[in-house]
This record gives C-alpha cells, structure tokens and sequence, in this order.
C-alpha cells in the first residue's frame, strides 16, 4: 500500500500551459475524469510551481513546472488508496493521454515514457529515508517491472530528509505511453 | 506495534494547553460525524481554529453552463450551515508581525506539499493561508504548527485576529521604538481571553512605529497602537497613541483617537475594556453593522471612551498587564553577521535594478532590508525551503511576511546583498519591483472565497504581467490593489489606484466589472480612503489604469501625488477619461466581457455563497458548555480505557467549566480558580435558585460541590469514577437547561 503518492509524467517539450485552464475547466464540466472534479487555479505566475491544476477530490492533477521541469503530476490525497503503484500510474497515464489527445490546444503537450517521479506525500508514514526506500523498494519494482521489464529501468532516491520521499525512475527505450498503459493493470 | 500518529511523534513537543485545545478540537470533529454537536457551534468552534470555508462549498459549482452539484462522498454531513464536510477549505496560519523562523517556514511547506495544493500564500494580514485542505486533516496540521511554536487559534471567527506591525520595526529610521515585544505580548495576552470570546464580529488590530510611514496601517483597524514618547521629570517613558473603530467595507470609516498617550503599562488594561464594551454592546444580530466601527459611530467617541474607562476600573488586576515588559528583549533578532559594506560596482543591470526597488538601508548601519516579491503572494514549498536556507546563511531567523504579500529579510549585511540577490533569482524570486504599481496585491477573490463577486487576483495578475514593462518615475510609485467585493480584504480603499469586484446585468447576462477608487492614501498609517469612480468591465480595467497613469504622469504638477493630482483635477474630470470604457458590447459581438480574468467560464454569481468572515454569534457560555460536554465525552473515553483517576478529574473539570461558563455571566472578571469558580457559581445561580430542578431541587449542584470537596484527593475505582462521570453528564444538562429557562440561550 502506497500512502498519499503523487507521479509526474514528464512533457517532451517545455511549452506554456495556461491554455489549459479552459481545457480543465471543460473535462469538469463534461466530467471527462470518472472522479469528483472540483475547480481549476492558475497559478501560472509562480515560478518553477505548479501552473495550472486541476482540483478533485481524490485527486488533483497539476500541469507542473517543478524544478524546472514540466510535466503533469498527479497527486493522490484521499479516498481508496491505490493498492499498488500502477493503478495510480494508471490514472496519471490516462490523464496523460487525455491531455495529448487536446489537439485544439494552441500548444499541444507529449508526455515521455522513459522518466517519471514518484513522491510521497506522508512525512509520518514515509519519510525520505533509506529505510522507506527499502520498504517501498520491492513494490516499487515489481510494478515497474510489469510496466518496462525486468532490467529495464533504473530507480534512484533523490532529495533530502526535507523534502517528500522522491525516486526517479529513468527507463530508455520505452514504449509509448499508450503502448505502456495497456500493461498496467487496473483490476 | 501501535500505529504511528502525528499525536505521539509530537508528544513533548507541543504546549500542553495547546495540544489539548487540539485533542479537544479532533473530539469536536468525531462528534460532528456522529452529528452530536451543532451545526452553527462547530462551524464557529472550526472558524476559531482557522479552518475556514472556501467557494463552491455548499457543494455546488456553476460549470460556465450551468450550476452541478458536487457530489461529496460524505453525503449530508456539514461542517457549518449549507458547508458540505468534504469540500475544500482553507486553513488560516496566524503569523503575529508576519514573523517566520526558518524552522516553521519548513514547516509550512511540509503541510502545503502533504494536505494542500503545494502553493503557500501570504495575506494582506501577515498570516499564510493553505486552500483546499480537508477538514479531517487540520488536527494534525495544527499540531504540526504548534510542535514549532504557531497555533492557528482564533485566526478566524469572531475573535481577535493576527496582530499586525509595520514589518520593519525594530530596524526603521523613523519609527519611536521598536513596537514587537508589546505586540507579541498582547496576541498571547488575548489569545483565547474570556472577554474576546463574545464578540458580534472580528476584531483585528495593529500596531505601528511610527504616525506617518504606510506600513502599519493602523488607521483601518479596529484597534491600532502607534509608539509615541513622553518626557516626564526628564524621563522618557514610552507609551501608544490609541485608536479605535477603523475599518474599510462597504462603509470605510477612519479610527479616531481614544487615547493621545496611552502608557505602555496600561495598554493592555485599556485593550481588555475595549474587548469588553464592544463585547457587551457591540451589534449581534445584523452581521453588517456588527464591526466596532458601528458601535463607536453610535455612541461617539466621547461616550465610547467613557464606557472604555468605567469597564478599565472595573477590570481585576492582571498580570500579565505588565510581565512582559521586564523583557522586552524577547523580541530582539541578533543579526547573524557582521555589518560591512557593498562591495563597490559595477553590478549586474538585474543587481542594481532589484536593489533599487527592494532594498532599503536599515537604522543599523551596514545593513539591510531585502524584499522578495511574491507574485500574488504566491510561493511553492521548494521556494519556500530555499527561503529558509537563504535565512539561515545570511540572516538568521527574522524574516516577515508583509501586508503587500511579500517577504522580508531584514539584518541582511550589507556585504552579502549581491549573493543573495543571486540565489533568490535561482529560484525565480529575483524579481525586483516591490512596493511599485506593479506590484500589484490582490484578495482570493473569486479563485477562493466564497464571497468573492469578480476575479481580483485574475485581474491582479493580467496588471503584473502589463505593467512589468518599465514604468515612468512617478506612475512607478504608484499602488495597486483589487478586492474580490466591498468587503475589501484587498485593502483598496489606500491605494492610488483600487478595485473592487462588482457584477453588472447587461442585456439579461452577468458581466463582471470592478469599481473603481481613486486617490487613496497608503502614507499616514492608510491615512484617507479613495474616492469611488464608477464601474468598469473587468476586461477594460488594465485600459483604465494605462489611460489614468498616462494622465497622471502628464499631467501632474511638481512632486504632486496622485491624490492631491485627483483632488486637484476632479472627480468628474477624471470620470471623464475613463467613461467611454464603461460601455459593454453586446455578447454576440464581443462574448470576452462576459467572462473574467483568468476563468474563461461565463460569468455568474450563482456561485457566490454565505461568507464566513462573520463567522456564527456564540456567546461565552454556549462555548463553556459545549467545551463540558467534551471533557464529559473525553472522560468517558477514559473510563473505558480503565483509567479511573483521570477520568474523575475530566468529570469534575467538566462540571467546574459549565460552572465557570453560568458564572462568567454574572461576574465578568471571574477567574480560573476552582474555588472561586465554585463559590462565585454557588452565590449566583444555586443560592438564587436559577440552578434549580423543580423535582431534584439543588441536587446536580450538590455533585459539583462534592466532587470540589474530593477533588484531587481520592482514588477512584472504576465504579466511583463512572458514577462521576455520570454525575458530570446530569450537572451538565442542568447547566444547559438552568441556562434556557433563565433566557439567555441565544437563538
Ligand atoms: S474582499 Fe471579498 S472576495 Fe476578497 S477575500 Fe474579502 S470577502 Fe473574499
């Protein structure tokens, strides 16, 4: 069981987002997520931040410039907790896709299949120890594996004691995203 | 092994009467699920420990079409009239003085990451607030602020507010002395008093260095102290200039003198008769007219201070009236280096630029105040854990947030403002231009509150973003700020140039507008309000502003200010240069009016709801008795635990707080001590047999008498201690109905 997870996709490129708060503010109205949707905030005049998330209940889903770089990360915070990293990746993956699949947007958004982060939110349950790592280590690969093969990627722990428990996970040469999704399973 | 909590992990490390207020807190919130406290008590016991309602929370959204419901899972349960328990909302961080310490600056970014939507975001009160958090997550949040000295109680409510200061006393030129020491004191002073817990409203005050400077702004508070000095028998004695009853709001109203010198020692004194008289007097039943503003108009200021006066005499000596002034030190930041000098130039364009706009000399040579400008007031956690970095290298921990939404540190030698200015800009807060028109500060507005009529921060950001482009000299100087409504929490009322969200029909659809008001006066502690000018799109307001600026910077004459250029020109003539952008198309040709900054949905204020800044009137008692209940309810949970003796002695204090809550209201100054509370409860409400039950007669007294007579020194068993607790629980419920039947419950 993985506590308060969020994972970011990574885009191809770095391109400007706030074109997508019309764009989040129509998947709230057409309930295009299969999820209590809330609102839209822009906060595109941080740097380095969150641009433009979309808040939901369970989840929220931020176009993300954190250290610099873009993607769209997705941050679990309540509900049924996913059981296993790859129903929350998922979730984030078909989000992805949805994105990419905006072909209205004045900059399109394509999301990398070779990097993601993934974070945990929860200080008290996993710090940014080695000890978490190792707990979190075996589950983490298993599903990774399921997802690039055996020996296909690489992980590695990354930040302080400061900040959330973070791994990076590198994987060159992978699939597509939508090749990818249909390997995880979300039974 | 037992699960891991926030509770045990912080145990020892938070003020025991503050981690009970917590624990007492997270009962409130169980018994809310089980629906056995009120609606009305708990959203006023939530708003008193900062858990505020955001928009939408009445679970409904209007989606640019229509309105949707917003299908929580909890279903019916509420966590205030129409606020459904699992919407979102914001949690209020309470910063006296907007002092940060690099520790609870982490912190707050640990809570942003892990319970909001990982922006922090400074107020125009100096506090930090995190939007979209849960309700069930606050006990824990709050008890990772008090673990680092912060405690979020009474940042909302009708209660005392953040207290507020010009963040540069302490290291100001001008000011009289540095005023931190009596501000700290007096939040911890007020902070959960019995005569501020009656209030109608809030109650917010400041406290400034000096009369003329703008940053204490004490002119619109509700209670402002400004230092002044006195030279008695060639003693210098140091004192306040008082004033009471300002406010903005649909009726802005400036504070007027109650005291020309008021003594430091009696300072408080004279602060606790205010709380009293406006508790006492002040309106309860029309939320508008409820600020102490209206109370001080009605009565005129000679009548108020006469009240204020009578009560001071009356008031029971405290000591903590003057404690605190036998260390004034307490306040006091040590810099961390050295003073030196800035190294000679050239410097970067951005260096120069930066220093120019946010760096200004401190009274103690060879250092500095560096302002950070937060765009919006906005800052992420990784932003924030930077800040803290920079503190702890350059300046140790005497940061502030501002009323402008922006960050100080001050005690920066001189030496070092290159290599900070360096790392802020790695971490995208370089930018100068703070305290410039640019530097534009906003309320949540729409983004967030519930009451918020147009989008102040969309537009707020559209101005940033025009305005970045260098201005001439004097529109330069000039201030900007956008309230979201009339409730005016963006200050407009003292900026040159302000804003307040309106909507206007045109041709059967809603189009946002933002009145505006021109010429105020930020100088003179927000010295005069602005004058109104008229509604203007929200779309034509950035034209507004550029034709006006274009005007000023034409027109002016001299050093002229821009309100003595308004007075000078005139209200109509200045109308007149913006009239023709009132005009709205109609939505076929141009349907851009008839959406809002920053939200491309069409604009509605369906989705306005019932505000919370006034909180829910419950008087003193209301809250005693409900606070009895949860000892009864803790006691319980206790005995079950087998732990007797504790159990008895939440039994008895559960009937000594209902005691003290019927007390109180007879006798005002009435105490803490048991044996006062016992003797004062008996004297007024046993002996006059308002404490009576027409069959049992005195007998749920009796328990109470007993229990006094027995407490502390008995073992209890487990049948002794149950028969406590149920005693409690009957003395409790006579408490409530002793307190009906006599006809002060409030509706
Ligand atoms: S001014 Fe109005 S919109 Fe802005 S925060 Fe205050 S109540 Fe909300």
């Amino acid at each position: 069981m993985i506590e308060k997870i969020q994972l970011k996709l990574f885009t191809k490129d770095d391109v400007p987002v706030e074109g997508y708060v019309p764009v989040f503010h129509r998947w709230i109205r057409e309930r295009v997520l299969d999820e209590l949707l809330i609102d839209v905030v822009d906060y595109s005049h941080v740097a380095d931040g969150p641009h433009v998330v979309l808040i939901g209940h369970e989840v929220d889903y931020a176009l993300d410039r954190g250290r610099g770089k873009l993607g769209l990360l997705f941050v679990h915070k309540r509900g049924p907790r996913p059981e296993r990293l790859s129903h929350a990746l998922a979730r984030a993956v078909k989000a992805a896709l949805l994105l990419e699949a905006e072909k209205g947007a004045e900059h399109p958004l394509q999301f990398r299949s070779d990097a993601l982060l993934i974070r945990v939110a929860d200080r008290l349950n996993a710090p940014n120890t080695d000890a978490t790592y190792e707990r979190l280590l075996p589950g983490l690969k298993r599903d990774l594996e399921a997802l690039f093969g055996a020996g296909k990627f690489e992980i590695k722990r990354v930040g302080t004691t400061r900040e959330p428990f973070t791994v990076e996970v590198k994987a060159e040469g992978a699939a597509p995203l939508a090749e990818l999704v249909k390997r995880l399973s979300v039974s | 092994m037992s699960e891991s909590t926030w509770k045990r992990v912080l145990e020892g490390k938070i003020r025991e009467d503050w981690g009970r207020e917590i624990d007492v807190f997270e009962t409130q919130i169980e018994l809310r699920k089980k629906s056995k406290v009120e609606e009305k008590l708990f959203a006023e016991a939530r708003l008193r420990r900062g858990v505020y309602g955001q928009r939408y929370d009445n679970g409904q959204r209007h989606d640019g079409e229509k309105t949707q419901t917003l299908t929580f899972p909890t279903g019916d349960l509420t966590k205030g009239p129409s606020t459904a328990w699992d919407a979102p909302g914001m949690m209020r961080i309470k910063l006296p003085m907007g002092r940060v310490s690099s520790q609870q600056l982490e912190v707050m970014c640990e809570l942003a990451e892990e319970y909001s939507d990982q922006i922090l975001h400074v107020t125009t009160r100096q506090d930090i607030q995190l939007h979209f958090v849960h309700i069930e997550d606050t006990p824990n949040l709050m008890r990772r602020l008090a673990a680092v000295g912060i405690t979020t109680r009474e940042a909302c409510g009708n209660s005392v507010r953040n207290i507020t200061a010009c963040p540069l006393v302490g290291v100001c030129n001008d000011e009289s002395f540095d005023v931190s020491p009596y501000a700290n004191a007096m939040m911890f002073f007020l902070l959960g008093h019995d005569d501020v817990q009656s209030f109608g409203r809030k109650f917010k005050i400041a406290f400034s260095g000096c009369k003329t400077n703008p940053c204490g702004l004490v002119n619109f508070h509700d209670l402002g102290c400004i230092a002044a000095t006195r030279t008695v028998n060639g003693e210098v004695k140091r004192g306040f200039e008082v004033y009471v009853g300002g406010g903005l709001g649909s009726v802005p109203q400036n504070a007027q003198l109650l005291e020309e010198f008021c003594p430091e020692e009696e300072l408080f004194p004279l602060t606790q008769a205010v709380c009293r008289v406006f508790a006492r007097l002040g309106e309860k039943d029309n939320r508008s007219r409820a600020r102490i503003k209206f109370l001080v108009k009605k009565l005129g200021i000679e009548e108020f201070k006469r009240l204020t006066l009578e009560e001071r005499a009356k008031l029971r000596p405290d000591e903590r009236w003057t404690n605190f002034l036998d260390n004034l030190a307490i306040t006091e930041e040590k810099p961390l280096k050295p003073p030196s000098k800035l190294p000679a130039g050239p410097h970067s364009a951005e260096f120069e630029a930066w220093r120019r706009t946010n760096v200004q000399p401190q009274r103690q040579e060879g250092y500095s105040v560096a302002t950070v400008t937060m765009p919006l007031g906005d800052f992420t956690p990784d932003q924030g854990r930077a800040i803290a970095d920079i503190a702890r290298r350059y300046t140790g921990d005497s940061m502030r947030a501002t009323v402008d939404q922006n960050w100080i540190f001050r005690w920066v030698s001189d030496g070092d403002l290159v290599k900070l200015h360096a790392e802020l800009a790695a971490i995208g807060l370089g930018e100068p231009g703070s305290d410039r028109i640019g530097d534009v500060t906003s309320c949540p507005g729409t983004d967030t509150c519930k009451l918020g009529i147009s989008s102040s921060r969309g537009l707020a950001g559209e101005l940033r973003k025009r305005l970045a482009v260098e201005q001439p000299a004097a529109v330069d100087k000039l201030h900007i700020k956008c309230s979201g409504c009339f409730n005016s929490c963006g200050q407009h009322h003292v900026a040159d140039l302000g804003f307040l969200g309106v909507s206007r029909a045109v041709n059967n659809r809603r189009v946002p507008h933002f009145q505006l008001v021109v010429g105020g006066q930020l100088q003179n502690n927000g010295g005069s309000y602005g004058l109104a000018l008229g509604a203007i799109p929200s779309k034509r307001v950035p034209d507004a502003v550029s034709r006006l600026t274009k005007a000023y910077n034409e027109r002016r004459q001299g050093e002229e200010t821009f309100k003595a250029f308004v007075e000078r020109v005139g209200k109509k003539e200045i109308k007149a240069l913006i009239e023709d952008l009132s005009h709205v198309p109609p939505y076929e040709q141009d349907p851009s009016y008839y959406s809002d900054w920053g939200d491309p949905r069409e604009y509605t204020i369906g989705d306005i709801g019932v505000g919370e800044c006034a909180g829910e009137v419950v008087s003193f008692v209301q809250f005693g008795l409900q606070k009895s209940e949860l000892e009864v309810f803790e006691a319980q949970v206790l005995l079950d635990e087998g732990k007797n003796d504790d159990a008895a002695t939440r039994a008895y204090r559960a009937m000594l707080e209902a005691a003290r809550a019927l007390a109180k209201e007879k006798n005002a100054n009435l105490g803490e001590e048991p044996e006062e509370i016992v003797r004062e409860f008996k004297q007024h409400w046993v002996e006059t047999k308002l404490f009576w039950d027409p069959f049992a007669g005195a007998k749920f007294a009796q328990y109470l008498f007993k229990a006094h007579e027995e407490a502390g020194g008995k073992t209890h068993s487990k049948e002794s201690a149950h028969q406590l607790v149920e005693e409690a629980q009957l003395f409790v419920d006579a408490a409530h109905q002793a307190h009906t039947r006599i006809g002060t419950a409030l509706p």
